[in-house]
């Protein structure tokens, strides 16, 4: 799975952001290391629930010099509705969309109408709505049978892993994401012990 | 009629332990319902044993659950060098999560010139420096140090490599060792214990990589 994503050609891909100007996915990790998070659509529960969860620990992934990026598959607007509902309102997330989902493809992302209707997905949907996750679904929210993922990006353009959700219910813990990406960042800060 | 009486009361203590919120007082209530069931089993004619077995088993589930719930529910005392790995490295966590870390911790002494971590092997532990000096030091000189409070060796534990600088003391310290197997199942079923833990964690590696004295 690793080995399919070409990060040149992720990066290229073109971005809107919630500001609606347009930006090459690559300026993520130009900078620093970069925990790229790909949401389905913005009404998704199990999406929903991994922002309200991220939120907080955005601060810890600053300090380690490590840039939070959600990319969404809906429009500005439905971006800017989801960071009020979610309040991702920290200045250190981006979030960005790839409405005619070229991200997706670049970061060889599932979509099929099996991964979104198979029992598993409307297990863990069910389950997710019971916890109060999700929200009413907007037309401009994005493609609802597009998966998720996420991606560990080092600075300078160089995947360290890639996780490609199968359906609504395989994804990482935001533990097991902040797991690797503590990882990374004290591999790469030349921590000694 | 004083077997419908025991029937009566025995369901109507059971609705009442539907009806509240807090666990340990719906066991309870079960418990005693349970207990008048069982007196139903006995008075009946033939004895009811197959209720009367289920009935027991149930007693059995809910005595052991409402131990495990009053021992949790005990307030934690922890001795004077527990609380002070507390205070020092583990404040973001509540007393009764810091106690599931014990389980993993030793106290330690160690006198200067002691090699803690040694380069190119792997630790095994997760160290805290509650008292003395420690230095870090690559190839013999010295990179950086280290004084209470401090983690040794989280390298190691976040990214599974081997350290690449050994940690000498300098001055007679006092420390905590966590072995590192022991704490990653501690933390393995409890997200929010293990989200706690990270995020100290990822504070100290922070710390120390802005830190002017170099990279520990």
């Amino acid at each position: 799975m690793l080995a399919r994503v070409d990060v040149a050609v992720l990066g290229a891909t073109l971005v809107t952001g919630v500001d609606g100007t347009t930006l090459g996915l690559a300026r993520a990790w130009a900078e620093r290391d970069c925990l790229l998070v790909f949401l389905r659509h913005f009404a998704c529960p199990s999406c929903s629930a991994l922002a309200a969860e991220l939120a907080p620990r955005v601060p810890e992934l600053a300090a380690l010099d490590v840039g939070v990026w959600i990319v969404g598959a809906g429009s500005p607007e439905a971006a800017a509705a989801f960071r009020t509902r979610l309040r991702l309102d920290d200045p250190r997330v981006e979030l960005v969309v790839s409405p005619d989902l070229a991200a997706y493809r670049a970061a060889e992302l599932v979509r099929s109408r099996r991964s979104t209707y198979g029992p598993r997905s409307l297990w863990a949907a069910l389950r997710l709505y019971a916890l109060g996750h999700g929200a009413k679904r907007r037309p401009d929210d994005g493609d609802v049978t597009q998966q998720g993922g996420v991606a560990f990006v080092l600075r300078g353009g160089v995947l360290a892993w890639h996780h490609a959700n199968r359906d609504l219910g395989d994804h990482l813990s935001l533990n097991d994401i902040v797991d690797r990406a503590l990882a990374r960042a004290a591999a790469r800060s030349g921590a000694l012990v | 009629m004083h077997v419908d009486l025991l029937i009566h009361a025995a369901n109507a203590t059971l609705l009442v332990s539907f009806l509240v919120r807090d666990i340990l007082k719906l066991r309870m209530l079960s418990v005693v319902a349970g207990g008048m069931f069982l007196s139903v089993c006995l008075l009946a004619s033939p004895v009811g044993w197959a209720s009367l077995a289920w009935n027991l088993v149930f007693a059995l589930i809910n005595g052991v659950q409402i131990t495990r719930l009053l021992l949790e529910r005990r307030p934690v005392h922890l001795r004077p060098e527990e609380h002070e790995l507390h205070r020092l490295a583990f404040r973001a966590l509540r007393p009764r999560e810091m106690l599931r870390l014990l389980g993993a911790t030793r106290f330690v002494d160690a006198a200067p010139g002691e090699v803690l971590v040694a380069a190119g092997r792997d630790p095994e532990r997760l160290l805290v420096v509650l008292e003395g000096r420690l230095e870090v030091r690559v190839a013999g000189a010295s990179v950086a140090a280290l004084g209470p409070g401090q983690f040794v060796g989280e390298m190691a534990f976040l990214t599974r490599e081997l350290p690449k600088a050994d940690v000498v003391v300098v001055e007679p310290a006092r420390l905590a060792s966590l072995d590192a197997a022991g704490l990653r199942r501690s933390v393995a079923h409890d997200a929010e214990l293990r989200a706690a833990v990270q995020g100290i964690l990822g504070a100290d590696l922070a710390g120390k990589l802005r830190a002017p004295t170099g990279r520990a």
